[in-house]
């Protein structure tokens, strides 16, 4: 799950080789943690954490695919 | 400067009255500064009155302001004289019908210039510049890995139908990619624009669709709107469409712009908004109404 939200992050924002991210599982529930360069991390939040929304939508469809949850922590 | 004058009263507003008064002013042209706002006392022992200080603001103010109007004039006359200078080489008759009535005409060509030159624009604007092949081919690249990504591999095919990157996804996987009201698809579509908007030519559009979802929506939408113009012709009473997305209301609102005996409009912040089909002239209590039909509305959406 988290190769996905690197797919999508890298083309978000301006630094593409500063995107990180982790992800763990907890009794269903999948986190991932995504890490951008500070400068980027408007774009991967958006107007009114549209993008960062989205993000999350998109990662709970593929969650729920598996019978899962799913959580979308952006780090600062 | 002005020195303050001091001025008693019962109550500060007294005060004030009695400053005014005696130096026939406005309350507005003078500051006041009050220094004690004074007490009734206990049975009108130990009465205090108030005191304030007033100082007037009126020469400054009014000089300021003065000059702001001569500068408004002086500045909507060299307007005006422009105008003249450059219709006099046009024609001669008009300089003198504009200089009569300077300040409204110039202000009137002012807004008049504006949307007109907007509206050419619009019409002056060549047509988009298209994006490459390769551009295309970059953008179909990029779903597959999504959706590979996703654990819903399905076939994606991108065209270009008139200025908007039509992206179409193979319907393997409908259900899942739509998701509820379609929120997974739309937001897809979302993450998809703004990854490849900075790649794509200006004016380029780009719409995702996945099996036949968009079109069927559309029409279960255009048939909801319908049956429920119908039934607010037949029982005046407001009805609402709850959640909508731009492009959903755009159809509804579409759908119904030809019949003159409702009118449908959309009510809410952010970007899902609801619809109220209403029937004209009942303005004033649909905001309550639309309210209260709201979950008998929830139910009937569900049911069709």
């Amino acid at each position: 799950m988290k190769e996905l939200i690197s797919f999508i992050a890298a083309r978000l924002v301006d630094e593409p080789a500063e995107v990180h991210t982790e992800q763990h599982e907890d009794d269903g529930t999948v986190t991932v943690e995504l890490r951008v360069a500070k400068d980027d991390l408007g774009k991967v939040i958006g107007r009114q954490g549209r993008t960062a929304r989205a993000m999350r939508t998109v990662l709970a469809a593929m969650a729920a695919r598996d019978e899962k949850r799913s959580r979308l922590e952006i780090v600062e | 400067m002005v020195q303050g004058k001091d001025f008693y009263g019962g109550t500060v507003t007294d005060a004030i009255a009695e400053a005014c008064q005696q130096l026939s002013i406005s309350q507005d042209a003078l500051d006041i500064e009050i220094l004690e706002t004074g007490s009734s006392g206990i049975f009108g022992l130990c009465r205090k009155k108030a005191h304030i200080r007033v100082t007037k603001r009126e020469e400054q103010q009014d000089v300021a302001e003065q000059e702001q109007a001569q500068e408004a004039r002086t500045q909507s006359g060299q307007k005006s004289r422009q105008k003249t200078a450059e219709q006099a080489e046009s024609a001669d008759p008009t300089v003198r019908k504009d200089s009569g009535r300077k300040e409204s005409g110039s202000k009137e060509d002012g807004k008049k210039t504006a949307p007109r030159s907007a509206r050419h624009a619009e019409a002056d604007q060549p047509p988009p510049e298209l994006p490459s092949e390769e551009r295309m081919a970059e953008i179909q690249e990029d779903i597959s890995t999504m959706l590979e990504l996703m654990g819903f591999p399905s076939t994606v095919t991108v065209i270009l139908k008139k200025y908007t990157v039509a992206c179409h996804i193979s319907e393997e996987y409908e259900e899942e990619l739509v998701g509820r009201e379609g929120r997974t698809l739309d937001s897809l579509q979302y993450l998809l624009r703004k990854m490849t908007s900075r790649h794509l030519p200006d004016r380029i559009m780009l719409s995702l669709d996945v099996g036949t979802y968009r079109e069927r929506r559309a029409e279960e939408l255009k048939e909801l709107a319908l049956e429920l113009a119908a039934q607010v012709r037949e029982e005046g009473k407001t009805q609402a469409i709850p959640a909508l997305n731009p492009s959903e209301r755009r159809v509804v609102h579409m759908v119904l712009q030809e019949d003159k005996t409702i009118r449908s409009r959309s009510v809410g912040a952010g970007l899902f908004k609801k619809v109220l089909i209403y029937k004209p002239g009942k303005k004033k209590s649909f905001p309550r109404k639309g309210k209260g039909k709201k979950g008998q509305q929830a139910e009937r959406t569900s049911e069709s």
